[in-house]
């Protein structure tokens, strides 16, 4: 059985069981070249259900304060390992109720860089096809095509993966990915070596670079399952105002690290706020950088273990600080 | 009106020459993606990615746009504020007088005291939007009439000073993509509403017809041909093969009334599902223009500005007192498509859309305006199957 | 001018139409920045309540206080500069020399307009919004319910209706508030319970010693009143679940939808219709309203 049809037919039980009241889970965009959440609420509809290398989303933001629709549902939801990640971090602070979960492991081999592609073509991409393991096939709207290798087209985050199996899941949807050799390898950190070697001057500048095209349109807050303080937000606050509302590379950075630290410690590197970002700024730059130096001051990695406590709810007389 | 044809290699010339009495905004690429900027001399023009990023509403309709400078001072005694009630005669004659007013002599006269300095800001600089599409420049049209004083409503001049000043230079589209939808509401990919003159891309350059009187002002560029009839027969192929290339994914007729009667039902519910109450639809928007007014000092300087907000932002509607009357998220969701297609063409005549797709294709869930018109734009759905959410009491995202 | 190029004939203004130095809210051909406040300096400042101020300003410019006039049940824009604006309603007389707002401290710029003192400045863009239909009801008995702040959105169309007597049938006031220190206007209140062409019924929540008025809730109360409907118009302000329980005795009294009014609030920020944040379904309330009648309101969504 594909991984696919472990979905559905783990859906169509909860479903039928009356386990859950939606299940949620990826089916396809508006072609086949995009890939969207979906919510299922009858076994009839799991057919919608997909998985596949263009499944980016990570539905757990789908589970925090204020989405839930009904407010007490009870929901089923497809997890990748990043993911679950970011569920134990929510189920560490006690702000999802496990009781009305059902949470449906998906181990994962990578997923796909869309933008990447994108910019392979001048052209729209129509359909993305995957007729094997490991190769990816993009038809234009010219009625072009062409193959890539999945390997050279993953996700940066996706290719410093630790996690591809997910920590945390009631069942899972299939055989489980080869998991890297953890307690002997640190994690790669080579996607912000440059920007670690820049003095503070050049990373101030590149930061306010890199944020000078940011609209504050809140895509990126919204789709962190970690963020989840809504209209309490620090960055929304007006008595007292915290952050300037106004739109500017300076207001904007400090939009953003206001951000970092809030979600550092928790945040697993999913890269969600990344894709979802509409002017396509490298935003989890500043997160990596983030867990960099969490684990490099505790060796902590965010949201691995239920019975772990989140890292800045702990103090050892071990811990070490930067210079 | 004049008909002309640029050689592609003048291009730049053209724009050199743009650029003499305004600043010229085109589309650039910039680490793959394409944004609206500012042009300067060696700058590529992006032409061939269809769409920017975002609509170049930003360069009328500025995101962030200071209107007021105030400032706190000392004012000196002698020329200190009015006098108190009572000094006219008019305001004690009447029955239930107000309680009675202070004595005569202001308080404040003899005493300095603080008075504010306020300066209105406004700044227009003449410009050229070059590269645009017919999709951008229709959706000024429908700024237009929110802010142009249309039919008795108010005049904004933040919005219209930099209008009055502005050139649209439209390109047509020779390759819509699957999310254009321009068609299907009135538009066209070589549509001229809100142009002032339209390039169409042909071998070897560009046909651009001039519609308006700043059209036929930008066109009086010496390096510009008269462009002769197999040129112009061939920009008429290319909007003619590009028309039938938009996709028509809904009938526009009934969609204003079938929204009105549609207005609580439970589809919005599950339209809404995915919806993660950002601000990207409207930001990226054409047509989009809500917005707040904030004030900010530091010690006795400030400024009031407005800025873009948005209809999703789970603040948007919330008052003082706690109350906020959309709070649930497919209340916030069903307002925008309702705005865009029955609150506004109710009071304008016209539609808040112009089908340029974007709102679909940055959508970090890709929401799609297109299914949501054909659901809730038609007559009402099916009842809904006994399992369906109960609209959810308290608050929602 | 130009066509807009949406056909049906109407025009849009261009900064031609725009007149030199126009500033505050008027809309159409006297156009200017309707965003520009005008300054204003408090002359008086009138403590009505523990939480409740009444605002008496003058406009430096003594040419806009001269021509400054506004329809009873209009709004404005009441700002602290560096803070922001709020929209109060205007609860000024037709007869008064100063424009007068009633603050209730709930937030920021309420908060910090309480923190003002008289001498102080701030500014005003008025006045907006529809008003009450007083012509139209001219020949009519006037039915005004009110509860706590909803006494500041009535008070100018009351202040009007008893300076126009002799063009209505009478003028009845109902108001309640939660104890005797709670009623605003308590100088006015005591003026008309002096007279006899007002027929004033005030209520609070509960007993209390010296209270000689009647004690219950509006609603309640307004049934004892029994009113009559014929040729009566019905304005109700106040909290929204007194505005719910008032309305179910309204109905109950056999009053219609249509000549049952009431005026709403909102969070609004640029008060004219353009920033597109205070509407209803397809109403703004800072043009269309505040003012509707509940037969309007029973035909918009449900975001009230």
């Amino acid at each position: 059985m594909s991984r696919e049809e472990h979905i559905r037919e783990f859906a169509t039980a909860a479903l039928a069981e009356g386990r859950v009241d939606y299940f949620i889970g990826w089916q396809q965009g508006y072609n086949s070249s995009e890939v969207i959440p979906v919510f299922i609420r009858d076994a009839a509809e799991v057919e919608q259900l997909v998985w596949n290398p263009l499944c980016h989303h990570n539905l757990v933001t789908f589970l925090k304060r204020n989405m839930p629709d009904p407010p007490d549902a009870k929901i089923g939801v497809c997890v990748k390992g990043c993911d679950s990640r970011t569920l134990v971090a929510l189920l560490q602070e006690e702000l999802v109720d496990k009781d009305k979960l059902y949470v449906v492991g998906v181990p994962c081999d990578g997923i796909v860089d869309r933008r990447k592609l994108e910019k392979e073509f001048a052209a729209e991409m129509v359909a993305i096809e995957f007729p094997e393991r490991g190769k990816v096939v993009v038809t234009t709207r010219l009625g072009e095509t062409q193959e890539f290798a999945q390997d050279a087209v993953l996700l940066d985050v996706c290719r410093l993966c630790r996690y591809p199996n997910p920590v945390y899941a009631d069942d899972t949807a299939g055989p489980l990915e080869t998991e890297p050799d953890r307690k002997h390898t640190q994690p790669d950190w080579t996607d912000i070596a440059d920007y670690e070697n820049f003095s503070d001057d050049d990373k101030q500048a590149v930061l306010e670079q890199i944020y000078s095209t940011c609209i504050r349109c809140f895509a990126c807050i919204n789709v962190c399952p970690v963020c989840y303080c809504w209209d309490r937000c620090v960055n929304r606050s007006r008595q007292p105002e915290l952050v300037s509302q106004k739109v500017g590379a300076k207001e904007n950075l400090l939009f953003q690290m206001i951000h970092m630290m809030h979600v550092a410690g928790r945040c697993p590197s999913c890269g969600a706020c990344d894709r979802a970002c509409p002017v396509e700024i490298p935003l989890y730059l500043l997160h990596r950088k983030m867990n960099k130096e969490i684990y490099d001051m505790f060796g902590f990695e965010p949201g691995t273990s239920l019975d772990e406590k989140p890292v800045f709810q702990t103090f050892r007389i071990e811990d070490e600080f930067g210079d | 009106m004049t008909i002309k044809y640029l050689q592609a290699d003048r291009l730049p010339a053209f724009l050199e020459y743009l650029a003499e009495d305004a600043r010229v905004v085109a589309p650039f690429k910039r680490y793959g993606v394409v944004q609206f900027e500012p042009w300067s001399s060696g700058k590529d023009v992006e032409l061939d990615v269809l769409l920017a990023k975002q609509s170049p509403k930003e360069y009328i309709f500025l995101q962030t746009q200071t209107y007021l400078k105030f400032g706190y001072r000392m004012e000196d005694p002698e020329t200190s504020a009015p006098d108190g009630p009572g000094s006219d005669d008019a305001a004690s004659e009447g029955e239930g007088a107000a309680k009675k007013a202070e004595p005569d002599e202001s308080p404040t006269v003899g005493i300095p005291h603080e008075t504010v300095h306020v300066e209105p800001i406004l700044e227009a600089q003449t410009q050229v939007i070059f590269g645009c599409r017919p999709c951008d420049a229709r959706g000024f049209v429908q700024t237009d009439n929110v802010f142009g004083g249309y039919g008795g409503f108010y005049y904004d001049p933040l919005y219209n000073a930099r209008r009055e000043v502005t050139t649209i230079l439209a390109v047509t589209c020779r390759e819509p993509r699957s999310t254009c939808f321009c068609t299907a509401i009135g538009g066209s990919p070589a549509g001229t509403e809100g142009v002032d003159a339209l390039f169409t891309q042909v071998e070897g350059g560009f046909v651009a017809e001039a519609l308006t009187e700043k059209g036929e002002a930008a066109l009086a560029y010496e390096g510009l041909a008269d462009a002769g009839a197999a040129q112009t027969d061939a920009a008429a192929a290319v909007k003619e093969e590009a028309i039938p290339k938009v996709d028509m994914p809904f009938e526009l007729e009934g969609i204003r009334d079938n929204l009105h009667d549609n207005i609580e039902g439970q589809q919005w519910h599950h339209l809404a599902m995915r919806c993660i109450s950002c601000g990207t639809c409207t930001y990226v928007c054409p047509n989009c223009y809500c917005f707040s007014i904030n004030d900010q000092i530091v010690e006795t300087e400030g400024e009031r500005y407005r800025v873009w907000d948005n209809c999703f932002n789970p603040m948007y509607t919330e008052e003082t007192s706690g109350h906020n009357p959309r709070a649930q998220k497919s209340n916030r969701f069903r307002n925008r498509f309702s705005h865009k297609f029955w609150y506004y063409p109710d009071k304008y005549d016209s539609l808040l859309c112009s089908g340029c797709g974007r709102c679909i294709m940055h959508c970090p869930t890709r929401i799609d305006i297109r299914e949501v018109l054909r659901v809730m734009g038609s007559p009402a759905p099916e009842p809904e199957p006994a399992a369906a959410p109960a609209t959810g009491e308290g608050k929602e995202a | 001018m130009a066509d807009n190029g949406n056909g049906q004939g109407k025009t849009r203004l261009t900064s031609a139409d725009v007149v030199a130095g126009a500033t505050t809210a008027r809309a159409g051909k006297q156009a200017g920045n309707p965003y520009l406040p005008e300054v204003a300096t408090i002359v008086e400042i009138v403590q009505e309540t523990s939480n409740i101020k009444t605002f008496r300003l003058r406009f430096d410019d003594t040419q806009v206080q001269k021509d400054f006039s506004f329809k009873p049940g209009q709004v404005g824009q009441l700002g602290v500069f560096g803070v922001g604006e709020s929209t109060f309603a205007i609860t000024s007389r037709p007869t008064d020399d100063f424009v007068q707002f009633s603050v209730m401290r709930a937030g920021e710029v309420t908060k910090a307009l309480h923190n003002l003192s008289v001498g102080d400045k701030v500014g005003i863009r008025a006045p907006m919004g529809n008003g009450f239909p007083v012509e139209e009801w001219k020949g009519k008995k006037i039915l005004f319910v009110m509860g706590g702040i909803g006494s500041a959105a009535l008070k100018a169309t009351i202040e009007y209706t008893l300076a126009h007597l002799d063009d209505y049938k009478g003028i009845s006031i109902l108001y309640g508030a939660t104890a005797p220190e709670n009623f605003t206007y308590q100088y006015d209140v005591d003026e008309w319970q002096k007279r006899d062409d007002i027929d004033l019924t005030l209520t609070i929540d509960r007993e209390c010693d010296g209270w000689q008025c009647e004690v219950g809730l509006v609603p309640a109360i307004l049934e004892k009143m029994n009113p009559d409907p014929a040729e009566t118009i019905a304005v109700l302000c106040g909290p929204p679940i007194m505005i719910r329980f008032s309305l179910v005795s309204f109905r109950k009294l056999g009053f219609t939808d249509e000549q049952t009014y009431t005026t709403l609030e909102k969070r609004m920020k640029c008060g004219i219709g353009i920033c597109g944040r205070c509407n209803v379904g397809p109403k703004y309330v800072c043009v269309d309203g505040p003012v509707f009648t509940m037969a309007e309101l029973a035909e918009l969504p449900d975001e009230l």
